[in-house]
């Protein structure tokens, strides 16, 4: 027989059959929240130019995508995230404004031979376009407080980072090693860095807690006590504010060491874990410079659920508890 | 639990007497006959494997820390974890090695390298801004110079002494390798007071 006949090629998964259902049923649930938030579902398609990507730097790189030379001559990819597509959409129709649309598809992202991954994966998100500030922020967190529990997962965690924190530490420290250093939670490198530059306290200190300060609201409250930097301090009383303003507060918690993955994010940064995934849940944030990438300067903010890894943490989570 | 991997062989000596220094009850696998997974009576359950594979465990979430040398991470695609600490031990570093003359041979070709490293080569030389022709070696990588089949290597150079009884030497250091904790970054989120316990544990040790 033919090996067609009876191999999938690596970049394919097999068909998911016994967990239909369940992805169905969270999809739907979802779908009920983000509708009763009056956002409209958008059915974005599968083709892009390749260079609708690349220009942005979203932290995809380049070989990932799946990508051919159309008619044209141009390059164009599979869909690799909807964030990029959905601003493209909000700019070429000319809207001005708030615009709230929600997503339910895959992505593609190649990877490598043999590491047991797979090359799509199920995603269900919003975009909130055209809402600045705290209000923006508190109604997509909101979204994420109605909708965490038709996930069907115990222990899920939030949590919550300021890229304006982030930003100002780089300024600060003014060293291109930082980010790397931060971004593996470097604690020996930190120390080095610490004494290289011959930081001084309270700085110092705050850098050398940072890749262990992430927990409850005392993590925020503390860090504010010691620093005297107005631009940190400013961005940490933000999520402080931003935190009294929420209601089920005992699903969020902060991380203060938190990076953003592209770096058009401004505010915010959300992060959701699953003790049973080994990459998170759900990713997100607020990003005002995306549009100004499509010359417009009309504020963002987004999240999106990877319900590929969810649905295999409910059937990791099932299997422990059998 | 913590889920613990270490690179078999030489790390995981170091690794295991630097814990029990420490306090932790390393008995059962200092007693270990040929079991690959462990439990301590620490609570903490450990497995041994070969280093890029102690990446794999780790990726998967399915061991929360792991112990690997910078040389593994380094050459590795994967860049989904926390480095928390460097042990400082296990120290050698990563150079180019060569007969004396490749430092003033003027190569009117492609020079070619040979190294198992293929990707710590190529990021060298690519820092450089030299094209050269990258060739994989498995192992006793002073073979390629030796037998023509390279002009350079680009190897882990401990003592030296493999070069040197081959007539080769250290044309350029390219960066310190040493033993590195790592950490699965969603098992921080979870673990957070186990992990930094075996981080204080360790830390005090330099």
């Amino acid at each position: 027989m033919e090996e067609f006949k009876y191999l999938i090629p690596e970049e394919s998964i097999d068909a998911i059959m016994s967990n239909v259902s369940t992805l169905r049923r969270i999809e739907n649930n979802l779908r009920g929240v983000f509708t009763k938030n009056k956002y409209l579902e958008v059915l974005m398609p599968s083709f892009e130019y390749a260079d609708l990507y690349n220009n942005m730097d979203i932290g995809i790189e380049e070989e990932k995508m799946f990508q051919y030379i159309n008619y044209e001559g141009k390059r164009v990819a599979l869909r690799t995230d909807f964030t990029v597509p959905l601003a493209r959409l909000y700019s070429s129709q000319n809207e001005q404004g708030e615009k709230r649309y929600c997503y339910f598809g895959k992505v593609y992202r190649k990877e490598k031979r043999h590491k047991g991954r797979s090359s799509e994966f199920f995603q269900a998100g919003v975009e909130l376009l055209g809402k600045g500030g705290f209000v923006g922020e508190i109604e997509c967190l909101n979204i994420i407080q109605q909708s965490i529990s038709l996930l069907e997962l115990k222990d899920v965690k939030i949590e919550i980072s300021s890229a304006k924190f982030y930003n100002r530490l780089c300024e600060l420290v003014d060293d291109e090693s930082f980010v790397k250093i931060l971004k593996r939670r470097d604690i020996s490198s930190m120390e080095r860095l610490v004494n290289k530059k011959d930081i001084q306290s309270p700085l110092k200190e705050l850098l050398l807690a940072l890749p262990q300060s992430f927990g409850g609201i005392e993590i925020v409250d503390k860090m504010i006590t010691q620093i005297n930097d107005d631009l940190l301090k400013e961005a940490l009383v933000e999520l402080k504010d931003l935190y009294g303003r929420l209601e089920m507060k005992d699903i969020f918690s902060f991380d203060l060491a938190m990076t953003p993955n592209m770096k058009y994010y401004t505010g915010i940064i959300i992060k959701g874990y699953s003790p049973y995934s080994a990459s998170p849940i759900i990713n997100g944030g607020r990003y005002d410079k995306l549009m100004n990438h499509f010359q417009k300067d009309v504020p963002a903010i987004g999240f999106s659920y990877d319900l590929s890894n969810i649905l295999k943490a409910i059937e990791r989570e099932e299997e422990d508890n059998a | 639990m913590l889920k613990i991997a270490i690179t078999k062989g030489r790390i995981e000596k170091q690794v295991c007497k630097l814990l029990q220094n420490k306090g932790f009850d390393m008995d059962p696998i200092f007693n270990k006959d040929r079991e690959l997974l462990i439990e301590t009576n620490d609570g903490i359950s450990m497995i041994f494997a070969k280093a890029n594979d102690v990446l794999t465990f780790l990726e998967h979430g399915i061991v929360d820390v792991g112990f690997v040398g910078k040389d593994t991470l380094e050459d590795s695609d994967f860049n989904d974890y926390y480095e928390l600490l460097d042990l400082d031990i296990g120290k050698c570093y990563f150079a180019v090695a060569a007969y004396p003359e490749y430092k003033t041979k003027n190569y009117k070709r492609r020079k070619r390298i040979a190294s198992k490293y293929t990707k710590v080569a190529k990021d060298y030389f690519s820092s450089k801004q030299e094209d050269v022709e990258i060739i994989k070696l498995e192992g006793s990588v002073e073979l390629g110079p030796v037998v023509g089949l390279s002009d350079a290597i680009v190897d882990i150079v401990e003592t030296g002494s493999t070069l040197k009884a081959n007539g080769l030497e250290v044309i350029e250091k390219i960066c310190d390798i040493s033993t590195r904790m790592i950490v699965n970054k969603v098992s921080l989120k979870f673990k957070k007071e186990e992990i930094f316990q075996l981080v204080d544990a360790l830390k005090g040790e330099k």
